[in-house]
């Protein structure tokens, strides 16, 4: 690479715009408020109202939340830390992003944010080779 | 807003003010814990007036406590009370609407005789083209010297008895109108400021925004009242030419006049005709430009045009409304009774004096010189250069 390539590349890369960072609070927060969530269990024993809405698109970049809400964003959070939980976008996600962490540690960043993470648990699964 | 003041949310009110819910992120979260549970307790502080309330810098009272649970301050209820028209329009409107149904069709009758524009136009555009505030008809008011001006030259018309009579009746109305407010206002007392939750603010916001509409509508109503009385001490005469020219929407005294915007109403063109002029071409050749209307719009641009369908080497073609050429002139960007003079006096100068025969500005030469580019021909406009009004002195030749 000559010298005038790597300067345009080092100012393409420094001037190239950054996505916002997705938050495994806004995540969670987005899930807790559309799903009504109302307590961990609900997660555990799989009773997510049915009524609802499809996964969002974009996450808020500031979400807020009433107090109850958001003590039981912080509760699930704790109880489900892991790097993938940034991008749950279902109550189910948030279960799954933890095993697909534990199974696959090294996903690429851009597929867990352009794929839902069953699509890439299902997909890693098909992959692996039978006992 | 009424949504809010609904129930569903629930809202605190203290010292005049609205407390929310407070809302939590991490961030929020952590100053909260940073402040140690630090906010009032609901209740505390006592009766405050809402003045009092809206000045107070107090940052410690942003935060209420409440069973454990904390409230944020947001509107004050003066504020919200004072920028309700503002910000909620359309319910303003329709609060309006429904709390003053007995009236309204009464109301409504009794539009204001003269609007802001044309009183404008009538008391100080034409009276400054038609000179009457010198001569005989010298007056204390413009208004009164511009209608005795308009009474000599002007016959009252047949129909002005009525117009009289519809005048006096809707005066009366007006009265009535007012009457049935007064006594509205004092069966409405001064709400003290809400200390219960939604319902109880949404019935106090109603009442202090009925107060409102009804304290408006007093004002206007004693505004229209206290106009009419002064047109009513008006000579009869005048009063009917002023009441006949308001219904008409047009009048022309002495070459000057305005006229109604057939397609938009309450929008007008005030006019000055130039009267007949000649202008002569790069040869000394004369031409008779015969005469226009030149004419601003009173809801701008304001820009003088050509109302008449018209040629002249300053308009681009030979059709009705076009704008003059003008260089240099920045045209106003508000109404108002200097815009319309400056820029009638700007399009009649540019008629007269805007043409230069030996520089041959403009869109189009009187010559034809050029002639490729021009769409308009001025030779049947040509007089003989011994032409006797010209010898005479009739018509003048402007740009010589």
């Amino acid at each position: 690479m000559s010298l005038l390539e790597s300067i345009k590349e080092g100012r393409g890369r420094r001037l190239a715009k950054e996505l916002w960072p997705q938050t495994a609070f806004a995540a969670v927060a987005a899930i807790v408020r559309d799903y009504g969530l109302r307590s961990l269990a609900q997660l555990d024993n799989d009773t997510v109202p049915s009524s609802a809405p499809p996964a969002r698109e974009r996450l808020s970049l500031f979400p807020l939340l009433s107090a109850g809400q958001y003590h039981l964003a912080q509760e699930i959070i704790r109880q489900y830390n892991n790097p993938y939980l940034g991008y749950a976008r279902t109550p189910a996600d948030i279960i799954l992003s933890q095993r697909l962490f534990l199974a696959h540690p090294d996903l690429d960043p851009g597929i867990l944010a352009t794929t839902p993470l069953a699509e890439i648990w299902r997909q890693n699964t098909a992959c692996q080779p039978e006992p | 807003m009424w949504q809010l003041l609904s129930g569903q949310t629930e809202i605190l009110v203290q010292d005049g003010f609205l407390y929310l819910p407070l809302l939590f992120d991490a961030e929020i979260a952590a100053e909260l814990a940073a402040r140690g549970g630090e906010g009032r307790a609901a209740g505390d502080g006592g009766a405050c007036s809402l003045e009092a309330a809206n000045r107070r810098p107090d940052a410690a009272a942003l935060l209420l406590r409440q069973d454990g649970r904390y409230f944020v301050q947001s509107l004050s209820l003066a504020a919200l009370a004072e920028h309700y028209q503002t910000v909620f329009p359309e319910e303003y409107e329709k609060l309006r609407l429904a709390l003053l149904q007995e009236v309204l069709s009464r109301l409504r009758t009794c539009t204001p005789v003269l609007a802001p524009e044309l009183e404008t136009i009538l008391f100080v555009v034409l009276p400054y083209f038609l000179r009457t505030r010198r001569g005989k008809h010298r007056a204390k008011t413009e208004a009164g010297a511009f209608l005795a001006y308009v009474a000599e030259s002007h016959t009252i018309p047949d129909q002005a008895a009525d117009l009289l009579a519809a005048f006096q009746e809707q005066a009366a109305t007006l009265r009535e109108v007012l009457q049935w407010l007064t006594a509205r206002q004092a069966a409405n007392p001064d709400v003290p400021a809400p200390a219960g939750n939604g319902p109880a603010v949404r019935r106090w916001l109603r009442t202090v925004l009925q107060a409102r509409i009804i304290a408006q509508e007093m004002a206007q109503v004693q505004e229209e009242l206290a106009a009419r009385q002064a047109l009513a001490d008006l000579p009869k005469e005048q009063l009917a030419i002023l009441l006949t020219i308001a219904a008409r929407g047009a009048l022309e005294v002495d070459d000057v006049g305005f006229c109604g915007d057939a397609k938009r109403p309450g929008v007008y063109w005030v006019y000055k005709k130039t009267g007949e002029y000649v202008l002569q071409d790069y040869y000394g050749r004369p031409y008779l430009f015969p005469d226009c209307r030149v004419a601003v719009c009173s809801a701008g641009p304001f820009q003088p045009v050509v109302l008449d369908t018209y040629k002249h080497p300053l308009l681009r073609r030979c059709a009705p409304r076009q704008p003059i050429c003008l260089t240099d002139y920045q045209a106003p960007q508000e109404f108002s009774a200097r815009a319309i003079i400056q820029a009638l006096q700007e399009g009649l100068n540019a008629l007269y004096y805007g043409y230069n025969s030996r520089k041959r500005n403009g869109y189009n030469s009187l010559d034809g010189f050029g002639r490729h580019h021009s769409e308009v021909d001025f030779e049947d406009w040509r007089l003989p250069e011994d032409d006797p009004r010209i010898l005479a002195g009739e018509l003048e030749v402007k740009n010589r």
